[in-house]
């Protein structure tokens, strides 16, 4: 069996399923909209909307204590940082919205372990040195993943 | 002598060539290169803002009947102002006044450009011609002309000089020849190819000589008045090694530097009178011979600041276009480098406060 529920694979879904999200967050022209790096090139701002997505922390939950166990569950924490341009269309709101909505609905993903996702929570935060003009909005949330080695 | 080195740079700024030649992608050679051109700026404005070379005006000599080479320096100033110790320290020499009258400067004005790295521009037949920088009088190069049998070297080969020299009366050189007993010609060349020549010899081998000929005693039927200079040669009657340099047309005086002197023109034995007074406008570097420690510092302070710009620029490739993914902010990295830009420019003027520089007074 090949393994399933590996922080890269979750990661790289989590990435997915934001870029699918919305149609101003799909891949285009080789521009993309949605990262995974922690830092990004500058001229990428040209480009809005822009989604920077972290995983914190990825946490196993063994249901066996001490037994060598070739898989089992993991709480996987996350955010999503999205930024947009003070009055675009879609903003930043509709976007985050449109985002957990998408997940809520359609995050289920035996490929890759994702059972579901929840406790998802948004909140409007600027950035104390970032632009002026740009809107940002944190989502938070959880999802269950079924991992094997 | 430069104000500072590759490794005082270094020293400053904390970086080495390894990590320069990592940041910036260049070779070892080219980080060195790289760095010797930043100190030459620094130099440069050093020198600037110190005011430097710095003049010396009418500077008084006086001729004892039998020298004719005078190191420039206060030995012979009247009011015994000795804080300054010029000779080797000389950079240029703008005007030479012989009693009242104002001496016409040499042709070339820096007395050396003619025999300074023109080797490329000679021909000879028999003659092999290379720019030399060990035996140099001069300047930094002498013309090193190796005679394979009796034979000549011109100047320049394309024969274009188009000089008139009628307006100076002598002509001076420094010569050295392997041989003592070979015997010598310089000659000089109209637009036809003809020629006048004046005939040397030296008193030993190997030795450095002024030689000094006067225009009106050269052989031959040129007139100067009508005619210009459009070559110039140097015969050998026989195989030898010699080095020619300072080479120049002048009017009764002419000099040499870095050595630092003023030589009496005029032909042959003519010695510059007991009690005679020549007075001397020049420019010296007083950091030429050696550097102070202040100075030294700056200009590492000052190189290092070109070296971190630098730096910093080569950082702006790769990083400062990037913010952080979360806020979106630049990363707080990069102003480590631009403060230790800050601190050296810094040091550079506190070690150049040591000389005077930003108050009103001072060295200059």
């Amino acid at each position: 069996m090949s393994s399933v529920g590996t922080f890269k694979q979750v990661k790289d879904k989590l990435i997915a399923l934001i870029k699918a999200s919305h149609s101003s967050l799909n891949d285009s022209d080789n521009i993309s909209h949605v990262f995974g790096e922690w830092r990004i090139r500058m001229y990428r701002l040209e480009n809005m909307p822009i989604v920077t997505v972290r995983i914190s922390p990825y946490q196993q939950w063994q249901l066996l204590y001490g037994k060598a166990s070739s898989g089992g569950t993991a709480i996987v924490s996350w955010s999503a940082h999205v930024f947009q341009k003070k009055g675009a269309s879609p903003s930043a709101q509709e976007l985050a919205q449109a985002i957990v909505e998408y997940l809520a609905k359609k995050g289920r993903d035996p490929s890759t372990g994702i059972c579901y996702f929840y406790e998802m929570l948004m909140r409007e935060s600027e950035p104390e040195r970032g632009p002026s003009n740009i809107t940002r909005i944190i989502i938070e949330g959880r999802m269950l993943v079924k991992y094997s080695y | 002598m430069t104000y500072c080195s590759e490794e005082d740079v270094y020293n400053a700024t904390g970086m080495n060539s390894s990590i320069v030649q990592e940041l910036s992608g260049k070779t070892e050679q080219e980080v060195t290169s790289m760095i010797n051109s930043f100190i030459s700026q620094a130099e440069a404005r050093i020198k600037r803002e110190l005011k430097i070379p710095i003049t010396i005006r009418k500077e008084r000599h006086v001729g004892d009947g039998h020298t004719i080479i005078i190191s420039l320096g206060p030995q012979d100033d009247e009011f015994g102002i000795f804080d300054y110790d010029p000779e080797n320290k000389v950079e240029e020499v703008y005007a030479v006044y012989h009693g009242n009258r104002r001496v016409k400067l040499p042709y070339p004005k820096d007395c050396d450009e003619l025999t300074e790295q023109t080797a490329s521009s000679w021909a000879g037949s028999n003659a092999t011609i290379s720019d030399e920088q060990t035996e140099v009088k001069c300047g930094s190069y002498s013309i090193k002309i190796v005679f394979s049998s009796a034979g000549e070297a011109k100047y320049p080969s394309s024969a274009n000089l188009a000089k008139k020299i009628k307006p100076w009366k002598y002509i001076a050189f420094w010569f050295k020849s392997s041989d003592a007993s070979a015997k010598f010609q310089l000659r000089l060349y109209d637009k036809d190819g003809n020629y006048e020549y004046h005939e040397f010899t030296v008193e030993k081998a190997n030795v450095w000589y002024p030689i000094r000929l006067a225009v009106e005693d050269f052989t031959g039927s040129i007139d100067w008045s009508d005619k210009r200079l459009y070559q110039i040669g140097i015969y050998a009657n026989k195989a030898c090694t010699v080095y020619f340099d300072n080479f120049n047309f002048n009017d009764g005086w002419w000099w040499s530097y870095p050595s630092g002197t003023i030589n009496y023109g005029g032909k042959d034995d003519d010695k510059f009178s007991s009690g005679d007074v020549v007075y001397v406008t020049y420019g010296y570097d007083p950091f030429k011979v050696s550097v102070p420690a202040e100075i030294q510092e700056a200009c590492a302070c000052l190189a290092g600041v070109k070296l971190i710009e630098y730096l910093i620029g080569a950082r702006l490739r790769t990083t400062a276009f990037e913010v952080m993914s979360q806020t979106i902010e630049p990363p707080l990295d990069r102003f480590t480098l631009e403060n230790l830009r800050t601190r050296l420019i810094q040091r550079y003027e506190r070690a150049m406060a040591s000389f005077g520089y930003g108050f009103i007074g001072g060295l200059a």
